[in-house]
């Protein structure tokens, strides 16, 4: 049973969430309409004569003050609609729920990669602080946080793809290679429930320098602040107890000192979430990779404006959803929220 | 400077004491210098001996005994001293001889029960991890979960905490500060089976709930014939438990004696002034006023450092450090302007 | 006992406290070479039109029998597939960054942290209610994924992208300043303060604001950082900077089809931007660590 301040969490941060996305959406139809110039002529074409952007201003409904506008274009988006798109002349929704699952593919194994890698060395370098494999791992986190993801991006396609041919250098299947029946629309999972697995082990191979160009930066700036957290805490006085019953170090570590550390590391990485969804705009274009953010560079880029606005929109969803999660599942780990109602 | 080894025992054999602190001087590293914390401490406790440490807040007492554990934060420096326990220097011995000390010698009970305990994990997985590593349990057989419970509960009810079952199943934070004190104080045990050491464990109670906790720790202590070494800055808690007390003045021992001598004849300026101030019955208010200067560690005087605040500081005691006098048997203080008796 | 009167100066506070900082900043030594590197780029960048060996290649020029010549003595960066000097543009590229990076702060960190002071203070309020739900809205989704989207609705430029990093940014520093304020407001100092009738504006400024500078001053080092990256990242898919504008973003891009073999004219634009991000994070933590009071 939920209890009912845990209920009551839920249901202001889902109402917080709904106006946020609607104030969201807003905004960004706002500016897709007022600030291009004149989308009808950009659907029409810049040589096509006046009447044939007059015909497109009205087809598109702009001729109609801006409220209207905005009310017709959101009574389609609840209905799943979210307009036409004059790039690939199809239903932007048939082409967000087409590339949408290609790109949630790579970023689950972005995560995998960052949060463990995090972990990892987030724990190792916060139990020997100012030693060797603390500064190792802090020098490490500086040059890999520092560097864009979309430069690391380059670096590992020039080193495992050209130089020396370990990876693919783009693309999510190799040519010639058919994709499985679509069932879910993840490449992966879809040649596994059908049991083609050299396909999956094919995407899953093409996975992966995207996703450790993703990753890297993530991977130390989690490693990072769980690394702090965890130093932070050694200074506390109830470490000082535990070193001076003389607990083991895998315990003292492990258990007492991770535990605390944890729970603002997990805060940080729905950031990190945030960042890799960002940063994958940039690097499936470097590496071709055939996915929502790309669909999404390519519509920026031609002022497919129905399209900006579903990819906004889509981001800011799986972000709110995003942080909503990493928030209860903090709820759920702190014991002083998650008993609060237990006092004495 | 040698602090004759006195014993209390009236044979006149001279027993080794438990616990002998040689020479010691700590200090720390800051943005603003290294400070000189402790300087030349002398001390010892023997076997069963409870004695008790005062001074006020800053003089180095916590310094003191978390020297004595090894557990000083990284900016800590411990510039010369010895710390032999049972044979043992603590300050030179290796990590696994340090731990077994800490799992079955010695025990400490913190100042600040609300920030001892680790607040995300039940008072059960403190209490059990801290039995599974400790003399009571041999660490190498499989322990059964049921002797740890049982042990665990042992240990509550001996400390006077009632629905012991209750409060194993509590975070710390669901619990008063009386009660988290008593779990530290049942920590605290399983540990002390030689010494403990209590950096002022009833400071931050409340004033109704710390005659409790003294009672406990003196019938704990009593029983078990443990020794102690109570630190505090409140001189009334001593009388009436500890047997020797030890007044330092940042950072100097500056007068050690048997709790009877003290009281009756302080000697040094500093511990005279700690037991006019104390208010009396009578309603008088006899306290001298002692200007207040803090004081700086970075630079401490030369002589002795309570010639800043003293009033009857001369020049030499400003720029000589005075030896300790005896003054009668087991009295020692540290003063220029006292004559030997 | 006499007491010495001391009366200290204004200067020997200020003294005091700087060195007090340089001594907590200068601990690390990563923070000073962070602050090496920053200043170092700083300078290059502003004095880019005098060191660079051939400043006219940064903009329209074409040389085809000097293009794709790897790094020599004559072009320390090598030369691009127009034949410009690799180096020289570099050299722009960065000055067009800091240039980024200068109007974007300075127009976003006043403007941000005034917001977020008066939203702050006047917590709870319909002001302070309007102010934090815009900026909500502004954070709904990454900075990166706001200012694509909103350099993408405009005519891609230089100025247009300090716009959309500007508008994205902003909310950033309104919600620290913010979070800030808010608990500082409940400080005995500023109650006293409202208690002897002081007028809010100076509160707001000689009370609160001093003691927020610390996370608004670091998170303002750090973010040099991360406004060129995303200043770069816009003009690395074309929406920024347009050719022959030498941008750092749009340098990478143009070479990427160059690799391997003509490496230079991709790695060395994508090694600056890296660097300077590098010498800004490592300042940013030392000015952090200024204000924290480490204890292990």
């Amino acid at each position: 049973m939920i209890r009912t301040d845990v209920a009551k969490f839920i249901i202001k941060r889902g109402c917080s969430i709904v106006f946020i996305l609607l104030g969201l959406s807003v905004l960004i139809f706002v500016l897709a309409r007022v600030l291009p110039g004149d989308p009808a002529r950009m659907a029409a074409g810049w040589s096509a004569p006046d009447w044939v952007v007059e015909e497109m201003r009205k087809k598109l409904g702009l001729d109609k003050p801006l409220h209207i506008q905005y009310i017709y274009w959101l009574s389609n988006v609840l209905k799943g609609d979210f307009g036409f798109s004059i790039y690939t002349k199809r239903s932007v929704t048939y082409d967000v729920l087409q590339y949408l699952p290609i790109t949630l593919e790579l970023l689950i194994v972005t995560e995998i990669f960052s949060i463990l890698g995090g972990i990892i060395l987030g724990v190792i370098a916060g139990t020997f602080p100012y030693k060797l494999p603390d500064n190792v791992v802090r020098v490490v986190a500086y040059i890999a946080i520092s560097m864009p993801a979309f430069v690391w991006a380059i670096i590992l396609q020039l080193l495992f793809a050209r130089i020396l041919p370990i990876f693919p250098a783009g693309g999510q299947l190799s040519p010639g290679v058919t994709p499985p029946p679509r069932i879910t629309g993840f490449t992966m999972l879809d040649s596994l429930i059908s049991g083609r697995i050299d396909v999956f082990l094919d995407a899953l191979w093409h996975t992966i320098l995207p996703a450790l160009s993703l990753s890297f930066g993530s991977m130390m700036q989690n490693a990072r602040i769980l690394r702090s957290g965890m130093v932070d805490i050694k200074g506390k006085q109830y470490m000082l107890l535990s070193e001076a019953l003389g607990l083991p170090l895998r315990l003292k570590a492990f258990k007492y000192q991770f535990k605390p550390a944890a729970i603002p590391a997990i805060t940080a990485m729905a950031m990190s979430i945030g960042a890799d969804m960002s940063n994958a705009f940039l690097v499936e274009v470097v590496y071709n990779w055939p996915g929502f953010s790309r669909y999404g560079i390519t519509a920026m880029l031609n002022k497919d404006l129905n399209a900006i606005v579903a990819v906004v929109l889509v981001v800011g969803i799986i972000y709110a959803i995003a942080n909503f999660v990493v928030d209860l599942i903090v709820l759920y780990l702190d014991p002083r929220t998650r008993y609060a109602s237990h006092t004495t | 400077m040698v602090l004759k080894t006195f014993s209390l025992k009236s044979d006149g054999d001279s027993v080794e004491p438990l616990l002998r602190i040689k020479n010691l001087s700590v200090g720390y590293k800051t943005h603003e210098g290294v400070t000189k914390v402790l300087d030349n401490v002398n001390m010892y406790v023997y076997r069963g001996e409870k004695v008790g440490l005062i001074g006020e807040s800053g003089a180095g007492k916590t310094t003191l005994l978390n020297t004595i554990l090894r557990i000083l934060p990284p900016n800590a420096r411990v510039f010369r001293g010895e710390i032999v326990f049972n044979g043992v220097d603590l300050l030179r011995a290796k990590k696994n001889v340090l731990d077994d000390i800490r799992r079955s010698r010695i025990g400490i009970i913190f100042q600040d029960p609300m920030s001892a305990l680790n607040p995300f994990f039940k008072v059960r997985d403190q209490l059990y991890d801290a039995l599974r590593y400790s003399k009571f349990l041999d660490k190498n057989k499989k322990v059964d979960e049921k002797v740890l419970k049982e042990t665990s509960l042992k240990m509550l009810k001996e400390v006077a905490l009632p629905d012991a079952e209750r409060v194993l199943d509590s975070f710390p934070f669901q619990l008063s500060g009386g009660m988290r004190q008593r779990v530290c104080i049942a920590l605290a045990l399983t540990r002390a089976n030689d010494l403990l050491l209590a950096d002022e464990p009833t400071t931050n109670l409340d004033v109704t709930i710390q005659e409790q906790i003294l009672n406990l720790l003196r019938d704990l202590v009593n029983k078990r014939k443990l020794a102690v070494i109570l630190v505090t800055h409140a001189l009334g808690m001593l009388k009436g438990f500890v047997d020797r007390i030890y007044v330092i003045y940042a950072g100097q021992i500056v007068e050690v004696a048997n709790t009877n001598k003290l009281f009756s004849n302080p000697q040094h300026p500093y511990t005279r002034f700690l037991l006019e101030s104390a208010p009396r019955l009578t309603g008088e208010w006899r306290a001298k006023e002692l200007p207040e200067r803090i004081i700086n560690y970075i630079n401490p005087p030369k002589g002795c450092r309570f010639s800043v605040r003293c009033p009857y500081a001369t020049d030499r005691c400003k720029t000589e450090k005075p030896q300790m006098i005896e003054i009668s048997s087991g009295h020692f203080a540290r003063c220029w302007l006292l004559r030997k008796v | 006992m006499d007491r010495p009167s001391v009366r200290i100066s204004r200067w020997d506070l200020w003294s005091e406290r700087l060195r007090k900082w340089w001594f907590r900043f200068s601990r690390s030594p990563l923070s000073v070479a962070g602050f090496i590197i920053s200043t170092t780029c700083v300078m290059l960048a502003l004095l880019a039109p005098l060191i660079a060996p051939h400043p006219e290649h940064a903009g329209w020029y074409i040389n085809t029998d000097e293009a794709l010549q790897p790094p020599s003595l004559k072009y320390p960066f090598g030369t691009d597939q127009y034949g410009r000097c690799v180096f020289s543009r570099v050299l722009f590229g960065m000055r067009y960054s800091f240039i980024l990076v200068g109007v974007v702060l300075s127009i976003v960190v006043p403007l941000g942290t005034l917001l977020g002071l008066i939203a702050g203070y006047f917590k709870n309020t319909l002001v302070d209610y309007i102010i934090m739900r815009i900026a909500d809205i502004f954070v709904a989704v990454p900075p990166l994924v706001m200012a694509l989207a909103i350099a993408a609705v405009l005519k891609p430029s230089l100025i247009n992208s300090m716009i959309a990093v500007s508008l994205t940014w902003w909310p950033w520093y309104t919600r620290l300043t913010y979070s800030s304020v808010s608990s500082l407001k409940n400080e005995y100092y500023v109650i006293y303060a409202e208690l002897i009738g002081e007028r809010r504006i100076s509160i707001l400024f000689r009370e609160i604001l001093p003691n927020c500078l610390g996370p608004i001053l670091t998170k303002a080092t750090l973010d040099v950082g991360w406004v060129i990256l995303v200043g770069a990242a816009l003009s690395f898919v074309g929406l920024g900077a347009q050719p022959p504008t030498p941008d750092l973003g749009t340098m990478v891009s143009e070479g990427a089809h160059l690799l391997p073999h003509y490496w230079w004219v991709s790695i060395f634009p994508a090694m600056t931007i890296t660097i300077i991000i590098l010498g800004f994070n490592l300042l940013g933590d030392g000015i952090k660590d200024i204000f924290v009071e480490e204890r292990w």
